[in-house]
This record gives C-alpha cells, structure tokens and sequence, in this order.
C-alpha cells in the first residue's frame, strides 16, 4: 500500500494542509519568528470591534476552507488506495525514471539561472547563453545553434519587447 | 446587427487583419506541432497582448484559438499524431486515409467541417449568452457561490480521469489564490512582508508556469530527443481522391450539422471541453451512419464528425465565461485573463458596458474560422528553449516584476509534478481564476446571514445549485463504480479511480 503512488499523493497532500492550518493561517505561526511579520495580520479584529459589534468574517476563513478541502481529499485518496490494497489491485508504479528526473533537473537548473542572472547581469547577456545552454544539453552541436540562433533571437527579443512593446526588461551591466 | 457590422468593419482595418492572419497561421503551425497544445499558444500570446488595442487582442487571441484546435486535426491525419488532445478522434479515420493516399481528402473535410462546426457554434453564443447574462444579473451573493461550488465541483469531477483529484487540483486553486491582499478586508495574506506579493501570484506567471514550462520540463524528460515526425502527403494517383468531391460533402451534411450541434451543447457545459465532444461526436455520427462499419478504415464522414464537434466547442465554451464569469475549461480560462488584461471584466455586466467587445469576439471568432490555412514543421529541442525564453521574458513584461519571473519557475515545476501525478490543471487554474468572487460571494452571503449556512438553501436557485452539485457527484461514482464492476467481471486488472 505505501508503494501506491495515490497513497503518497494523499500523505503529501494531508502533511502540507496540516502544516497551514497548524502553522501557516494562526497568528502564532513559526512565520512570525523567521518572517518578523504575521502571515495573516490581526488588524481587522480591531477593525470590527472598534465602536460598534458587527458580524464579519475574517481573511483566515477562506485559507481554512481551502486547506480543509485539500485535507479531506487527501484522506479519500489513502482510503482509497487502502480500499484497493487490501482488494488486491496492484497500484500504479513509479512515474519517474532516473534518466527523466535528471534531465527534468538540469533543465530546471538551466532555467533557475536564466531567471537568477537576468537582473545581475541583463537579458542582453543571459538570453544566448541561456538558448546555448539548453541547445547544447538537447544535442544540437552546430554552431549555427549555439551562436547564431541565440544572438538573432535575443536581437528580436531586444527590438520587440524593449523598442516596441516599451518594456523595460533589466538590462544589468548593460545598464547606464 | 448594427453592432455586428460595425464591429466587422473595426476587425478588418488595416493592422487588426495583418494581425489576424499571421496568428492564425502561428495558430496552426503550433496547433499542428505533437507537444505544442493551443492552450500553450494562446497563453504565450497574452504578454504580446498587453500593448495591443482590444481588437487587435482579440484578433490575436481568438484566431490561435480557433486555428490551433484545426492545426491539431493536421498532424492527426497526417502522422496519426494529434497536435491537439480535442483532434484525437481525427486519428481514427484520419490517419487510415492517409495510409489509402487520401490525406488531401481528409483534410480538406477537416476544415471543412471544422468551418461548419465553428460557424454554428458562434450563431448558438449569440442565441444564449445574452439571454443568460439577464438571468444571471439576478443573482445575489448565496446564488453566485453555490453556482461556483457546482462550476469548481464540475470541472474537478470532469477535468482527468479521477474525480478527487480533479477536486483537488481545485482546491489546490483556491489555495493559491489567498496569497496576497484579501479581496474584503484588504489584508496582506501569506505576503511575509514581501511587497511584490500583495497583489498576488500574477496571472500571466501562474498561467504561463502551469501551462507552457511545465509542458516543457515533461517534454525534456528524454533531453528532446523523440522528434516529431515531418509532416507530408501522400497523395494518390487519382485526382478525386485529394480534393472534397460534392459526393462527400452530400454523405456528410448531416453529421457535420449533428455532431457541431453536440459540440456546441458539451460546449456549454463548463470542464468537459473540445476532447470530449470529439469522441461524442464521432460515436453520434458512428451510431447513426448507415454504415457504420467504415467508421475506423478511413471514412471521410469520421473525420467530419470529429472536427465539426471540437470546433464547434469553441464558441460555445464562451457561453459560461461572457454570461457567468465562469470559465469552463483551460482555454477558456487563458481567455478571461486576456479580456482583463484588456479591462474587460466578464459576466453578466460584459452585455451593458461592454457590448462592443462582446461583438467584436463574435466577429472575430468568425474570421478566425474563415481565415483557416494550413502549414507546418520544426523540431521540439529547437522550439522548446525558445518558448522558454518568450516565457519569462512574458512573465516580467506584464508588472516589470522580477518576483513574477521566479512564481512562473515555481508554477512551471508544480505544474510538472501534478502532470506526472496525473492531476489535472484546467481545475487549478480555474480554481485560482474563481477564487476571489467565489470568497467575495461566500462572505457576503455568510455576513449578510450572520454566519447561518441556511441562506444556501432557503433561496431556491441557490439550493438549486447545490442540489446539481450533489448530482453531479453522484453521477460520478456511480459511474466509477459500473465501470469497476464491469473490469473486475471481464478480469482486467487495471484500476479505475474514483
């Protein structure tokens, strides 16, 4: 049963409602320590009680809800995958392969970079690199690909995004 | 009519047509390429969208909608591949023509039929949506959140193979939804001081991330290296057998009609969308054929049932979404955000203050179906890093928000897990899309009630809803269960889930 993929989903699932509705939504929160700030402020307490009573709900009342939701699905899922261990069905088996989650990781490192360098040193300089990066991993080897694609490309990103559309992506060390 | 025509005459000025027909053709190329999904198009669309006038927006948006669902009838016929999950019905006789040497047959049918369906699914949104939206504008706050509990509860019961998943995902929506400043009593939730999140997870990140880079992390999975087949024809010897022939047409008015009829009506029905109306379609059309043998060996009659049901989705799934406010599938999702991107706030209201855009997406899904072309080809691990690059350029383009840059990453890898787990996103996105209304609603309903849950049922549409909702649940299992039975009688071991 602990092997069935639903299973797992709904442990996740169940820990990661647990852990805002234990942690997350009160005021009390691990979140306040590290954060210095409230995830959700008491203000509107005060806000309500302030000359006259009225009856309101407050902003925690929907993450409850939703995380509630989140919970209660999770618990089906383990019934379930319980209810279909113990009548025999064999569960689905793993998802991932090794080779997948590696490439699925060094494109994602690719990626995380892309994103992490832009501001440091502008799109100007990253956007080929980034394209090279990612050709080179997928197996393209001429340097038509590695070199020229990626200039025109961050040439025509450059002209329509910066020139036309006016948008003022970072430009880091290119900066003025 | 007035207004139609005026709004005709806006659509085709000079730069709104150029605008037009190069999406339809960027439509088709993507909507033809296995991997690339017309819900990715339009999404990487929408940060183009931000500088453009309304009519050109919706040029844009509306003709890769309609020319992606037919470019993915292309590579079905072609390469039994389809481009677009709503074109896998076309496989089934598209592909077999193509093996006889009929493919210029088949696709001609393809948009042929794809055009027919189209047309009657927009004549249907004009019929209904209006009169809807007059419906709709009695709602009060207990109405308007227990049609979003039916509308959340349908999509999840409906969106992947299992029901608590589906709910899940939507959940999953609302929950990532409640970050940023609560849309009643403007408190900054789960923000942790940070600024950039008082407004919230962005949609253009939240969209772009769950949609395109998620579908390029399950694409990178072998490094790119399954390539996509070169599209091509083989083409017969004998000339009737590359070109729809009136005879084809005559065999199949009927079922192009029928089939576009049940298109536009799953259509209306918010989170079964353009694939199931393809295999509705094609198995009315199969009943009813007098042949209905042929149907599988590459009969051009097939492939007409398929198309003309998947396109006449599309103008129909507006319906929900123009009236409502309720997007019915992902696509339609995308859609609502680009028409507030715009300023245009959908729903009942869209027909009082907004009557010109209503009227200009009528006319623009139109010529997006008469614009319809065809063309095709380029290898994933080229497009792929491509598309990567437009996504996070498109992300900060919207708020010049580096923040949104790192949500898109973070949704793009969420995006990809749930895939793999096979939950679905279409709820999520939509979830997080109704989030806001659907508290706003709850909470007015709940403080105008003092916190008695009774005023969901004591007004009658309100329970109304309810009473669906709990139906539609119902149905569901019921219907997991049958099929369960019926496996473990005929020995097949594979599980079905609830």
């Amino acid at each position: 049963m602990f092997k069935s993929i639903n299973f797992r989903i709904g442990l996740f699932f169940l820990t990661f409602a647990l852990f805002i509705i234990v942690f997350m939504v009160p005021t009390i929160s691990v979140f306040i320590i590290v954060f210095m700030v409230p995830t959700i402020s008491e203000e509107w307490r005060q806000a309500s009680t302030a000359d006259v009573e009225f009856f309101t709900i407050g902003p925690r009342f929907f993450p409850y809800l939703a995380t509630g939701i989140i919970g209660f699905l999770s618990v089906i899922l383990i019934v379930q995958s319980w209810l279909q261990h113990r009548s025999g069905s064999t569960p689905p088996r793993s998802v991932f392969t090794r080779d997948a989650l590696k490439a699925v990781l060094i494109s994602t490192g690719i990626g995380m970079s892309y994103i992490v360098l832009i501001p440091l040193l502008g799109v100007i300089l990253v956007t080929p690199l980034c394209l090279a990066a990612y050709f080179w991993y997928f197996g393209l080897r001429r340097w038509v690909w590695i070199v020229a694609v990626p200039l025109v490309l961050t040439a025509f990103i450059y002209v329509s995004f910066v020139k036309f559309m006016m948008v003022p992506l970072p430009m880091g060390l290119l900066e003025r | 009519m007035d207004l139609f025509i005026d709004q005709f005459f806006v659509a085709i000025q000079g730069s709104n047509l150029v605008v037009l027909f190069l999406s339809t053709v960027a439509g088709i190329i993507i909507g033809a390429i296995p991997g690339l999904t017309v819900n990715m198009a339009v999404a990487l669309s929408i940060p183009l969208t931000i500088h453009m006038s309304l009519a050109q927006a919706l040029c844009m948006i509306f003709a890769i909608y309609v020319s992606g669902i037919y470019g993915g009838s292309i590579s079905a016929i072609l390469v039994n591949a389809p481009g677009t999950p709503a074109a896998a019905a076309t496989t089934l006789d598209g592909y077999p023509m193509t093996q006889q040497g009929r493919a210029g047959k088949a696709l001609q049918m393809a948009l042929f039929a794809s055009f027919i369906g189209g047309i009657m699914s927009i004549i249907i949104l004009v019929l209904v949506a209006e009169n809807l939206a007059a419906v709709a504008l009695k709602f009060g706050p207990a109405e308007r959140t227990t049609l979003m509990v039916f509308a959340l509860t349908i999509v999840g019961v409906l969106s992947g193979r299992s029901m608590i998943k589906g709910l899940l995902s939507g959940a999953l929506g609302l929950l990532v939804a409640t970050v940023g400043v609560d849309p009643m009593l403007a408190i900054p939730r789960f923000t942790f001081g940070m600024l950039e999140l008082e407004e919230g997870f962005g949609f253009i990140p939240v969209l772009i991330g769950l949609f395109a880079v998620s579908e390029m992390l399950v694409q990178a999975e072998d490094r790119m290296q399954t390539s996509i087949k070169a599209l091509y024809k083989e083409s017969s010897e004998r000339e009737e057998d590359s070109r729809l022939t009136r005879k084809d047409i005559l065999l199949s008015w009927k079922t192009i009609i029928r089939s576009g009829f049940l298109g536009a009506f799953i259509g209306m029905l918010p989170g079964i969308g353009a694939t199931v109306a393809c295999f509705f379609g094609y198995g009315e059309a199969k009943r009813a054929s007098k042949d209905p043998d042929a149907f599988g060996r590459g009969t051009v009659e097939g492939v007409a049932a398929a198309e003309s049901a998947n396109n006449a989705v599309a103008g129909a799934t507006l319906i929900p979404l123009l009236a409502l406010s309720i997007p019915g599938d992902a696509l339609t999702a995308i859609l609502y955000g680009a028409l507030l991107i715009q300023g245009v706030q959908t729903g009942p209201l869209i027909f009082r203050y907004h009557l010109d855009a209503v009227y200009l997406i009528y006319v623009t899904l139109t010529l997006a179906n008469i614009f319809m072309a065809r063309v095709a080809e380029v290898p994933k691990r080229i497009l792929f890093p491509i598309i990567f690059i437009f996504c996070v350029v498109g992300s900060f383009a919207m708020r010049n928000s580096v923040a949104d840059m790192y949500i898109m990453m973070g949704m793009g890898v969420t995006g990809y897990f749930l895939r793999k787990f096979e939950i679905p996103l279409a709820p999520l996105l939509i979830g997080y899309i109704l989030a806001n209304p659907f508290e706003e609603a709850l909470r007015q309903a709940l403080v105008g009630s003092e916190g008695s849950l009774t005023i969901f049922v004591a007004r009658p549409i309100a329970a109304g809803f309810l009473i669906l909702t709990v139906l539609a649940i119902g149905v569901m299992i019921r219907r997991t269960l049958r099929t369960r039975r019926e496996r473990t009688e005929s020995g097949e071991d594979e599980e079905s889930e609830l």
